[in-house]
């Protein structure tokens, strides 16, 4: 999922340095959608608002983090780990994937693959980050 | 204390090395540039291992995959290169055995020049003649005739 992302992302730039939103259509891409996030960093550079969530990834959370800013994201959830590198996009400007292993706020060990690509409204300075994040809980003991 | 490890995939574009994705997955990234080098939209691709040592606070890079397209530059280049090489060895022994060879036959030309009779009947006549030219001369001089 996480190259399937990366491969629209590419498309999406055509000869421009990064997309717009205004590009993505969530209807073509919905199986990634549903595991999706957006973080709105113009004014939050420090701690970007989360926008959307998708429903796969609402599923690790004990309650919804929509316009919620990252740092009031329930710890030892999916999207604190899938989201918690965002400044070094910020800072290197390329599409950046990280995977791990943490235990879930209920106990149970998730292993985790996430990437975080960088997003322009004018094409050439970052104003949004689009994210993705898979997992699979592995039972303890 | 752990040493960090990334894998940049870098696409050649414009003329320089771009940074496309960076990775914490060694097979994913080579996974990526493989399937990115197999796609022919890039000219060239290679994935960068960056190691950041802790301990020295160094980074320490290197190039752990080449696009195919890469590699077959740098097997043609490699190639040429080897029969230029070859082809100048070829031809500074072909040189030099040549001139030895031209070296051998002025010798040997040499040697039958002074060995030839012809030539030896040929300097007795010119000496015999000129003798009997001077002589000629001399009771010449002396009103002999």
């Amino acid at each position: 999922m996480v190259l399937r992302l990366l491969s629209h992302w590419r498309e999406w730039c055509g000869d421009a340095q990064y997309p717009s939103f205004s590009q993505v259509d969530p209807a073509r891409m919905a199986e990634i959608w549903d595991f999706s996030f957006v973080l709105d960093i113009v004014g939050h550079e420090d701690n970007p608002i989360v926008r959307t969530v998708g429903s796969e990834l609402q599923n690790y959370l004990p309650e919804t983090v929509r316009n919620c800013p990252l740092s009031d994201v329930p710890a030892a959830s999916l999207i604190e780990h899938a989201a918690g590198y965002y400044h070094e996009i910020l800072d290197r400007g390329v599409p950046i994937s990280r995977g791990g292993e943490f235990t879930k706020y209920d106990g149970m060990k998730v292993l985790y693959r996430s990437i975080i690509l960088p997003m322009s409204d004018d094409g050439t300075s970052v104003s949004g980050l689009l994210g993705a994040a898979n997992c699979r809980e592995v039972p303890n003991g | 204390m752990s040493d960090m490890k990334a894998f940049e995939i870098h696409t050649y574009q414009s003329g320089k090395w771009k940074i496309d994705s960076v990775f914490d997955d060694r097979d994913l990234a080579m996974f990526e540039a493989q399937r990115m080098d197999e796609s022919g939209r890039y000219t060239s691709i290679r994935v960068v291992e960056e190691i950041y040592v802790e301990s020295t606070q160094e980074t320490k890079t290197r190039t752990i995959y080449r696009g195919s397209k890469i590699a077959a530059a740098n097997a043609e280049q490699l190639r040429q290169s080897k029969e230029k090489r070859l082809n100048k060895g070829q031809a500074a022994k072909k040189r030099q055995a040549d001139t030895v060879q031209r070296k051998r036959v002025a010798q040997k030309r040499k040697i039958r020049k002074k060995a030839s009779p012809v030539r030896l009947i040929m300097i007795m006549i010119m000496i015999t003649a000129a003798a009997g030219g001077a002589m000629y001369g001399l009771m010449f001089l002396q009103g002999g005739f």
